[in-house]
């Protein structure tokens, strides 16, 4: 059996490297099709009414009109009289026709009424929540009053930030057409297209099998497109009613910012307890969050430092919003603002350097102190931390701040479950087959490196075919499980071929399986690398069948494994006259084990710190206290960073044996969580007090100045009470 | 849901003809120079014209003529990006190309003119919704409801005046001459706007913008301060145009100080010029005219930001602009 593991650094042709993403030129070019971009023949266009209401109950609904009107070939009622809507934007009729302008206009011509009911769509202020606030269970470890009555320096705080959407640049949605009444063809934006069948052929009444799914390029998911949504249903059903035509339904742009999913927000009052020497000893928060009708998660307080002497209490409040989905590493990002802007307030209370103070609790870090040791000295130097770090408040002159600031931050990201079917053909060309998705992470390229590394080929000599439910199942991208699971069944599968391909070959080289190898287009001797058949030579010695394998993860050998640290320094101007932040530079020192391609192992980390000084500076749903409705559902008012807004950017990968030795290991989640608490940190280092909520916009840094011992206060959230 | 209703699109090639064309249109009618405004509106059902008359095609209304010594008169069909690279502009009223700069991102500023952005339509949280979001909240008074959003107990649209080239026309003190099939006419740019966000132009619906015409400099010196979110794509919500003109010694013999972005029309702060006018400029008097500003600032909370701290803002934005200028 073959030895199931990485090569070893010097046999490395292609992992590690920085290779290009192959589909890069088809989507620069526009050649990548999108689900946005499929048109269908005889294709109808599904539109959705939504509720225009927060709360409500349905009390008719009347779509005689619209089914009158020409080009309207299928009305559905979604939700019917008497339901209770829970937040605006919620599906209530869609209707299929011949072209879009026909579907809106019969959406237009519906009529609905509800008998209104009152609405919570704003949780900042936790005393107004009233009975939709939930309290969980209160948690203990070891003796926090005690530790507090001990600590030598108490910090108290508040920190904050605010429901955010995915904000995906292709929306959510998919095309169904149907073959006969029992098979469906689906065409759909996903995560998961090994998962889509089960979970639409469930409320279809079709068996998963029947069903075909299909997705080449997605434009963005970020954890909101793991399930098939109402939508989609709903456009198979359309389809029949409509005698099989394909529909297609998109999710317009304010439906995708009010319904297609949010990351909770997070507010907490934190107490931290230390010695004067900077030893952590104790830890107390009330937090508190909205995920939507249903409530979400908590936070993980403290976040990666496990202070021995801890009491936490978290309360959920269901608003009358769209729910929370999966959001680049749930909760991390928040239980990571509250926890390192609460000990960055500590250490600077101490008067400590944060770099030191860190440093110093390291231990609480646990399994990857050592790894944060490692990656703080790097960026310390990346950043030139002790030249340019000065105690909280710059002393500078002029009204423009500079102030550094750090965080850190950890992930699993495991390989998840996946299996393909590996085919070396005796013509020599090979085919590798598995029903996984490239979110963009570049999973096509990592595949086709491991494909083309295990069978010292070319990476153009791959023929890769994913994104189809008709290959070997592969699991949903989500959790930073896709690299993992992916490089790992590839490498098995490939590992497996190759050896069979040693045994076809062996006898003609008078030699045993065992002592080839696969290298630079060659199976050869491995003691006498002149003795040996080019690849195409050696699948001669096939036959007439073509050797299959299936690979899969997980399996034999360790491949991959779970567990990251990674860590964050900014570096940032603020203006203390108008409170205007600008990120200067962030600099970024991951770690994810043994990295397959660097290049897309670094555009992660980019793309991730991109979106982490968005919701740093920018990006927040804005919820209008008094309609209901949310004021920013379109990309003019939802604010998402521009080039400009971004500042330096600098990416360190950690590399070596140590890293190797674990395997592979996902990065699409964590270099995400830390962004906005080093941000956080450096604007409080600048201007010398904390703003305690993100996204740290101008009127909320000069509220914070003008205010310190204000409590969140400054939102926005909430609309305009002032009147005139 | 946003997409174009079904409309006429007509193309004069003369001033007569667009003018002609738009008294048969009659109120249905509405000019169209870049779309940028008005399109996005009609997607939106903001405004709903039958007819849409274009006049990115009347030759006379895209040159430039003139200097400094004799003021200049601008076409108002040129595109933002040629204003921003105009030489006679960048030489003479670099204010001008400056602001335009400012303005949304560059394909916008390809296709959008100087002229639509003096037109622009004033702009509210609660009013640049899609339709079926305005209707969900049963509209507001500027378009199809009865109350408004931002200040309920008020008459008044508060709607905003956001172009940032508004304030520093009116601080140049810039004309403009208004055409329609009933004679042209020449309006001060100052009394070209409203307070009210709804009828927010002291112009007719049929009337034709053909000329902007800028005065002689004489020595006057001009600068241009926008507030925003982001570096860029993001309208006003805070624009300060400040023109300053001193004798040798330093004496200012006039000043104009326009805020934009927070009423809607451009507040004009004659306090703040009184305060300049007739003296140097120290610390102390730059200072009192920012306070001036402050006080005549009144945002409310319907464009992005704590309208509180859009007021505020005048203050250091005022001041920096003196500072500039001096
Ligand atoms: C995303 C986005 C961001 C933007 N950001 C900014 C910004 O930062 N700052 C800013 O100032 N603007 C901004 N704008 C608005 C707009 O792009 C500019 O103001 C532009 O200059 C408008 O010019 P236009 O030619 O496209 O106007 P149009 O849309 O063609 O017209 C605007 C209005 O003027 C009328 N009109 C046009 N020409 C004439 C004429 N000759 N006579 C009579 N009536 C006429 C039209 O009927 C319409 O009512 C932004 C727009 C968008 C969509
Ligand atoms: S200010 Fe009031 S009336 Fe005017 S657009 Fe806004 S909500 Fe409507």
């Amino acid at each position: 059996m073959a030895e199931y593991k990485w090569p070893e650094p010097e046999k490395r042709s292609l992992i590690g490297k920085r290779i290009s993403r192959v589909d890069g030129p088809a989507k620069v070019s526009g050649k990548a099709k999108y689900t946005y971009d499929i048109k269908r023949p005889d294709m109808l266009y599904g539109k959705v009414l939504r509720s225009p209401h927060a709360h409500a109950k349905i009390v008719s609904i009347d779509t005689s009109a619209a089914e009158k009107m020409p080009g309207v070939k299928a009305v559905k009622v979604i939700q019917e009289p008497g339901t209770e809507i829970k937040w605006a934007g919620d599906e209530i009729v869609a209707v299929a026709a011949v072209d879009e302008p026909t579907a809106e206009d019969a959406i237009r011509a519906i009529k609905v009424t509800y008998e209104k009911l009152p609405h919570l769509v704003v949780e900042e202020d936790l005393s107004a929540a009233g009975d939709n606030a939930k309290p969980a269970a209160e948690q203990t470890a070891g003796e926090p009053e005690k530790a507090f009555g001990e600590a030598e320096v108490i910090v108290e705080g508040f920190y904050g930030l605010p429901v955010i959407t995915h904000c995906c640049l292709e929306s959510h949605g998919s095309i169904s057409e149907w073959e006969g009444d029992q098979n469906l063809l689906v065409h759909i934006s996903t995560q998961a297209v090994s998962n889509v069948a089960n979970q639409i052929g469930r409320p279809l009444g079709i068996p998963a099998a029947n069903v075909r799914v299909k997705q080449d390029h997605i434009g963005g998911g970020f954890g909101s497109k793991f399930q098939v949504d109402r939508w989609d249903v709903t456009a198979a059903q359309l389809s029949k009613m409509a005698g099989g035509k394909p529909v297609k339904i998109m999710l317009e742009r304010d439906a995708e910012l009010m319904v297609a999913g949010i990351r909770p927000s997070a507010y907490a009052r934190v107490k931290v307890g230390a010695k004067r020497d900077g030893e952590i000893i104790a830890w107390q928060s009330e937090s508190w969050n909205t995920g939507g009708s249903g409530g979400g998660g908590s936070p993980p307080l403290p976040y990666v430092f496990s202070v021995p002497n801890k009491h936490t209490q978290h309360t959920g409040i269901a608003t009358n919003t769209g729910s929370a989905r999966a959001w680049r590493a749930p909760n991390h990002p928040q239980g990571c603002l509250v926890t390192m802007s609460a000990l960055e307030d500590t250490a600077a209370r101490l008067e400590m350097d944060p770099l030191d103070f860190f440093l110093k609790n390291i231990e609480l870090a646990g399994r990857f102190a050592e790894v944060y040791r490692e990656e703080f000295a790097i960026a310390a130097d990346l950043m030139e931390w002790k030249k340019n770090w000065h105690q909280r408040g710059a002393k500078t002159a002029g009204p423009v701040k500079r102030g550094l600031g750090l965080s850190l931050h950890t992930w699993g990201g495991g390989g998840h479950g996946s299996n393909c079917d590996v085919i070396i053909h005796p013509d020599g060309s090979v085919e590798v087959k598995m029903g996984t998705q490239d979110l963009g992470t570049g999973t096509r390229t990592a595949i086709m490196m491991v494909a083309a590394e295990t069978f010292g080929l070319p990476l153009e000599a791959i023929k890769l075919m994913i994104g189809d439910n008709q290959f070997p199942t592969s699991g949903a991208s989500g959790g930073s499980t896709t690299i993992g699971g992916v490089s790992a069944s590839t490498r098995r599968g490939t590992l497996d071929a190759l050896e069979q391909l040693f045994e076809k070959v062996a006898p003609s080289l008078n030699v045993q399986p065992a002592d080839l190898e696969a290298v630079a287009g060659r199976i050869r001797v491995k003691s006498d690398p002149r003795r040996g058949l080019s690849w195409k030579e050696a699948c001669m010695k096939i036959g007439g069948t073509a050797i299959t394998t299936r690979g899969r993860n997980p399996g034999p050998g360790t491949l991959n494994s779970s567990g990251v640290g990674g860590v964050q320094m900014a570096d940032v101007s603020v203006d203390v006259e108008t409170g205007i932040v600008r990120v200067n530079k962030v600099v970024a020192v991951q770690d994810c084990g043994l990295i397959i391609d660097l290049k897309t192992a670094e555009s992660q980390v980019y793309g991730a710190l991109i979106m982490g000084v968005c919701y740093a500076l920018y990006e927040e749903r804005i919820m209008d206290a008094r309609t209901g409705r949310m004021l920013n559902p379109n990309m003019e008012f939802y604010k998402l960073a521009g080039l400009g807004d971004i500042g330096e950017l600098v990416v360190h990968m950690m590399t070596g044996k140590a890293y190797d030795e674990r395997g592979v290991i996902g990065l699409g989640e964590p270099p995400v969580i830390s962004p906005g608490a080093a941000i956080s940190n450096a604007v409080a280092n600048a201007v010398g007090v904390r703003v305690p909520s993100l996204p740290l916009t101008p009127d909320r840094v000069l509220a914070a100045l003008q205010y310190p011992d204000r409590e969140g206060g400054s939102s926005k959230n909430g609309g305009n009470d002032a009147g005139i | 849901m946003m997409r174009l209703p079904k409309f006429e699109y007509r193309v004069p090639r003369e001033i007569s003809e667009a003018v002609k064309m738009m008294a048969d249109a009659g109120p249905d009618g509405m000019f169209v120079a870049g779309g940028t405004d008005l399109y996005p509106n009609m997607k939106r059902r903001q405004q709903t014209p039958k007819t849409v008359i274009s006049v990115t095609r009347l030759q006379e209304m895209r040159a430039i003529r003139g200097d400094a010594e004799t003021g200049i008169v601008i076409g108002p069909s040129i595109s933002l990006t040629d204003i921003c690279n105009h030489p006679v502009i960048n030489r003479d009223y670099p204010v001008v190309a400056e602001a335009a700069r400012l303005i949304s991102t560059p394909l916008l500023r390809n296709m959008g003119t100087i002229g639509g952005n003096l037109l622009l339509d004033t702009r509210c949280n609660y009013y640049d919704q899609n339709y079926e979001w305005r209707k969900g909240i049963n509209f507001c008074m500027k378009k199809d409801g009865d109350i408004c959003w931002v200040a309920p107990s008020s008459p008044k649209c508060w709607a905003v005046q956001s172009a940032d080239l508004v304030p520093v026309m009116v601080a140049l003190g810039a004309r403009v001459k208004l055409v329609s099939t009933l004679g042209e006419r020449m309006v001060t740019a100052e009394g070209l706007y409203n307070d009210d966000g709804i009828n927010y132009l002291h112009k007719r619906p049929d009337e034709l913008l053909t000329e902007i015409h800028l005065p002689p400099r004489n020595g006057m010196k001009a600068v241009y301060k926008k507030l925003r979110r982001r570096g860029a794509f993001d309208f006003p919500v805070l624009g300060v145009a400040a023109t300053l003109d001193r004798a040798e010694d330093g004496t200012v013999r006039d000043a104009r100080l326009i805020l934009g972005g927070v009423a809607p029309a451009p507040i004009r702060v004659k306090e703040a010029e009184g305060i300049l006018v007739g003296h140097k400029l120290d610390q102390e008097r730059m200072a009192a005219a920012a306070e001036a500003c402050y006080l005549k600032a009144r945002p409310l909370d319907n464009t992005d930001f704590l309208m509180n701290w859009r007021k505020q803002m005048a203050r250091p934005f005022v001041l920096r602009a003196l500072e500039e200028l001096r």
